[in-house]
């Protein structure tokens, strides 16, 4: 068990940085007063920071793991269970893969 | 719910968030082990391979890290890529002002240090149904992060025993996840520019541009987007 002195400062300075990234966004909107546009921005923040998570994996993608995400986004809209999406998506990308090996 | 209403933080609310997180810890388990493979084969001991996990605890980063490990340490390149890849949870911390601002600060702050993409998009899901417990965040951010840490250290032991994430579709989880998510978060044709634009943006930018920034900048552009749907009251077009 042992720790670098260099290592150990540069995992102390990741571990800063992200901790400023997670906790920034929300102190700096101390100084922005919440008026509705600014709450009409805020709720607009979820649904586009996950479509710019997702839409370069999604261009990326081969036919099947486009496949799984459809068969995935069906199944939310369906039955609004995450879980059973998750694994109906995950669970037919692998399946293809073991039919149609790359 | 009235704007005034005190917003609770409450063990129950932490342990529905920690079962809403089942799969997602699944995936970070997997995840955390193959890290701890990579962090020993990049040359790291086990107790720095850990305790990266323990403090940083953002999978994206930590693996660019691993990928920079090098003699003599290239901390500065570490730090701008550490930043560059974590950037995007500014705009995630920013989201749930609304929210947050009305439990302590402690609880807040404490909280935050467990934020992940996974349970932030999640949290602001149910908020967005109504949900109002804030310590979703917290327990759905542990069972995680308990996930995590000590696969890291399952990983570094069995080396390459770890078996590839890909023959069960592990890989694609987390894409999967979030594409889902998206699909139940969907209100309307009004959600089309915000996506759309963040979309077409973050595509561009994680092409184009160099580092980790995509995400950042294309969430920015498409929640600004976002305001041209805000119509201040009573204003008539």
């Amino acid at each position: 068990m042992s720790i670098d002195p260099i290592a150990l400062y540069t995992i102390l300075g990741m571990t800063a940085i992200t901790y400023a990234t997670r906790a920034g966004g929300f102190w700096l909107m101390r100084f922005v007063p919440l008026s509705g546009r600014v709450e009409a921005w805020l709720k607009s923040i979820p649904g586009a920071v996950i479509a710019a998570v997702v839409a370069p994996s999604v261009i990326n993608a081969g036919w099947i793991e486009a496949v799984g995400l459809l068969l995935a986004v069906i199944a939310i809209r369906v039955t609004k269970q995450e879980i059973l999406a998750i694994v109906i998506g995950i669970g037919s990308v692998a399946l293809l893969r073991q039919a149609f090996p790359a | 719910m009235s704007p005034r209403d005190p917003i609770p933080f409450t063990t129950g609310g932490a342990l529905y968030g920690a079962r809403k997180m089942i799969p997602l810890v699944l995936s970070a388990t997997v995840f955390g082990a193959v890290y701890g493979v990579l962090a020993r084969d990049a040359g790291l001991s086990l107790a720095e391979t850990v305790l990266m996990s323990a403090t940083v605890f953002a999978g994206a980063s930590q693996l660019i890290a691993i990928q920079l490990w090098a003699a003599p340490l290239p901390v500065l390149p570490i730090l701008i890529a550490t930043l560059a890849v974590n950037s995007r949870m500014l705009l995630m911390g920013a989201s749930m002002r609304p929210w947050f601002t009305r439990i302590s600060t402690k609880q807040a702050y404490g909280s935050f240090f467990f934020l992940t993409d996974g349970n932030w998009a999640m949290a602001m899901k149910e908020y967005f149904n109504g949900y109002r417990d804030a310590a979703f965040l917290l327990g759905s951010g542990l069972a995680l992060y308990i996930g995590w840490v000590a696969s890291a250290a399952i990983g570094y032991g069995m080396g390459s025993m770890v078996g590839d994430p890909r023959v069960y579709g592990l890989d694609v989880l987390l894409p999967i996840f979030f594409g889902a998510l998206l699909a139940a978060m969907w209100k309307g044709k009004s959600d089309l520019l915000p996506w759309g634009v963040a979309a077409l943006v973050a595509s561009l930018a994680s092409t184009f541009l160099p580092g980790h920034w995509y995400i950042l900048i294309g969430g920015f552009a498409g929640s600004l987007t976002g305001l041209l749907r805000y119509r201040e009251p009573g204003h008539v077009d």
